[in-house]
């Protein structure tokens, strides 16, 4: 039961990233790009779909608080600052984004909030994780620690600015499917580009981890090195693919190839630090909530997990085309009806 | 308090806020991409979600205030039976209290802005038909609202929570029958220093009893240290009170207008709701300052202290957090005021034939506030 309900939160946590790591890159992104009009694409393609990604983080930390109250308990006060300033920023963005989109064209103002709220937000995730990478401070069940300690002598800063550089890179490779033939060239670009410096900040945080973190890593055993190794082959793998298919056919390649090198680098993180959940001294063991929660828990769960997940995809696939190959018979919508009938005329 | 609130906020992400967030995406930006009948469905998935939100952060406040399907272990609360705790006393009329509170919120809202639109001499169609169908939504909610608010405190604040209903009337001593207006608490003398008050109508609001004589209890019943703070508690529910009897007046009202055929065209009247449009969020708001102050100085009503619950945060972080989303969102607030302020007075479209739902924008208003036209990036 502890196992399964530590899936959900780990698949949570991924599905996160996943999702809402495209649209928060897509979101930083529309702050290098100069044309307007590819500006608003941009922001289309967010639109549709960054409020159900974002739903993703709720669930786990729901799931996290439901489930290991004591590790929400022991995490959240030593994370709250760069928690604090991620929920902030997030809040931010999701407001920016829905008044840009209410507005015709690319508005400056609005549009530019959008940017540097996902830029805010990125980093904030990034420290959050490495804050909780680096070991938080427990004793009796209880954060003990100072509020500043998830800095970590500076390792939280260089996994915030991986997080935005790994946010860019996948959102980089969404665009470049998502967008027209001719808007498309600079997001490939963007992709070759960006995996250099991603490969980088990723083996930099990997190298700096056994110094930086208190938590106990291990590879010993083969239940360890092994799901260790296809995690890191994985990565390296997706990598070099999410380069190789950048801006060819079938275009959709690269962003599966981002998300595949995500779950392999979680695949790889979970091997090591495995049954620790706040590292060093809380694990799922010693968190995990009653029985009988967690069984009125997962119940809940399979009844109503699947349909969620059902329609999650089937959100993402009303979406699945370039946000200019709307249907030429679609009626002018109330937020760029204006500039739809100024077209016309 | 983990075991209990976390899996019913844990319920309320999955059940609610991926329905709401999944479809809201297809219900504003699917037009064309999906036929009429999905955007219908999303629709009312959106609002499901939406109802469906209420009804579980109502389960876990609510559980709060009248804790239920528990046992204590280790000073831990486990729950034993998961139907008591999300159906718990308060849940089961604060519930449709809730709903009922931002359903007649919004109705104001639209019949306002009908009214505006009325006052302005603009899209005469569309106003007349938003104004009545408001006014109409409100006036058969708010005699319901009135019976359920009642019902609330009647069966619930003053059966489990009777330090509530006491802080609510405002009298520290036994004996007064009449119905404070305006108190001055002095909480620290355990008197009031001043009241206004109409003779006996206190034991006919609270008691129900017509013949008036029944006392009203007062706060001094209970120790000191369990009171709830008056003003707040006092305050907030004559506001909440009044804000209602002022809404029904006013729908009342419209009624009698409407079947004089005057609902459109008497100026005072329009001016009248269109003032009164935050009327029910006011109400709303100040309804749960009363629920939340009342209830103090406990966190688990009857169970846990506030002041026995603190995290392991320092203060400095709690002030700087706290200012920052007092920030964040009031900048927000204002910039959404701003933004629906300048929607509205750009007006609807003449309503076209085939849609009648979105008011759509329109060209050729001579309104100084439309910016320049840009380019849509798609052509």
């Amino acid at each position: 039961m502890v196992f399964f309900w530590m899936a959900v939160v780990l698949l949570s946590l991924l599905a996160y990233v996943i999702l809402d790591g495209y649209d928060i890159g897509i979101g930083t992104l529309t702050l290098f790009e100069r044309d307007a009009g590819t500006r608003r694409d941009m922001l289309d393609v967010v639109g549709n779909v960054w409020d159900g990604n974002e739903s993703w983080l709720i669930l786990l930390a729901m799931g996290l608080w439901a489930g290991f109250p004591d590790a929400y308990a022991a995490a959240l006060p030593g994370l709250y600052l760069p928690v604090c300033l991620m929920l902030c920023a997030l809040i931010f963005r999701g407001f920016a984004i829905e008044m840009a989109l209410h507005r015709p064209g690319f508005d400056r103002v609005w549009g530019r909030l959008f940017g540097v709220g996902s830029l805010v937000t990125a980093f904030a995730q990034g420290v959050v994780f490495g804050g909780l990478l680096s070991g938080i401070t427990v004793v009796d069940h209880r954060f003990a620690g100072r509020p500043w300690d998830f800095l970590g002598h500076g390792y939280a800063l260089l996994t915030g600015c991986a997080a935005v550089l790994l946010y860019i890179w996948a959102g980089a490779a969404q665009l470049q499917a998502k967008l027209d033939v001719d808007k498309r060239r600079r997001a490939t670009r963007q992709v070759r580009l960006l995996t250099g410096p991603v490969v980088l900040a990723s083996v930099l945080s990997a190298c700096l981890l056994p110094i930086a973190s208190n938590g106990r890593l291990r590879l010993d055993g083969v239940d360890r090195w092994l799901p260790f190794g296809y995690g890191l082959l994985i990565a390296i793998g997706a990598l070099y693919a999410a380069w190789r298919w950048a801006g060819r056919s079938p275009k959709q390649v690269s962003f599966f190839a981002a998300v595949a090198a995500q779950i392999g680098g979680m695949l790889a993180l979970v091997s090591l630090y495995f049954p620790q959940l706040v590292p060093p001294s809380v694990t799922i063991y010693s968190a995990a909530a009653g029985r009988n929660t967690l069984v009125f828990l997962t119940v809940m769960i399979g009844i109503i997990g699947p349909g969620t997940v059902g329609y999650g995809i089937y959100a993402h696939w009303v979406f699945r085309s370039a946000p200019s190959a709307k249907p030429v018979t679609e009626t002018p919508r109330a937020a760029d009806g204006r500039a739809a009938l100024s077209a016309s005329r | 308090v983990g075991p209990v609130i976390g899996p019913i906020i844990c319920l309320e992400a999955l059940t609610a806020f991926f329905l709401e967030a999944g479809f809201i995406g297809i219900l504003l930006y699917g037009e064309g991409r999906v036929s009429r009948k999905v955007t219908l469905v999303a629709a009312c998935l959106v609002a499901l979600g939406a109802l469906l939100s209420t009804a579980w952060i109502l389960a876990a406040n609510s559980w709060m205030q009248t804790p239920t399907g528990y046992k204590e272990i280790n000073g831990q609360f486990q729950v034993t039976s998961w139907y008591h705790v999300i159906f718990n006393p308060a849940f089961v009329w604060r519930f449709p209290h809730q709903v009922l509170a931002v359903l007649i919120s919004a109705a104001w809202f639209i019949a306002a802005i009908g009214a505006y639109y009325l006052l302005k001499h603009r899209a005469a169609q569309f106003a007349r038909k938003t104004m009545s169908f408001g006014l109409l939504g409100a006036s058969l909610l708010l005699p319901l609202q009135l019976y359920v608010g009642d019902s609330t405190a009647s069966y619930v604040s003053a059966v489990y929570q009777p330090a509530k209903v006491t802080a609510a009337e405002g009298n520290f001593n036994n004996g007064n029958t009449g119905w404070n207006l305006i108190v001055v608490p002095n909480q620290a003398k355990q008197r009031d220093d001043f009241t206004l008050s109409i003779p006996h109508a206190g034991s006919v609001f609270v008691f129900h009893n017509f013949s008036g004589t029944t006392p009203v209890p007062g706060l001094k019943l209970f120790p000191k240290a369990l009171q709830p703070p008056v003003w707040p508690t006092f305050y907030g529910f004559k506001i909440m009170i009044f804000a209602a009897w002022g809404m029904f007046s006013v729908a009342f009202i419209g009624l009698i207008m409407r079947l004089r055929r005057r609902l459109f065209t008497e100026r005072w009247f329009l001016r009248l709701v269109l003032w009164s449009m935050p009327v029910g969020v006011f109400a709303t708001i100040a309804g749960w300052v009363v629920s939340e102050s009342g209830r103090q100085p406990w966190l688990v009503y009857g169970k846990l202290l506030v002041t026995n619950s603190p995290s392991a945060l320092t203060t400095g972080e709690l002030i700087a957090t706290l200012a920052g989303f007092w920030v964040v969102y009031l900048v927000l607030f204002g910039a959404w005021v701003r933004h629906v302020a300048r929607e509205v007075r750009k007006g609807p479209d003449e309503l076209p034939p085939t849609s009648a739902e979105t008011p759509q924008a329109s060209p050729p208003t001579p309104s100084a506030s439309v910016p320049a036209l840009a380019p849509v990036g798609s052509e």
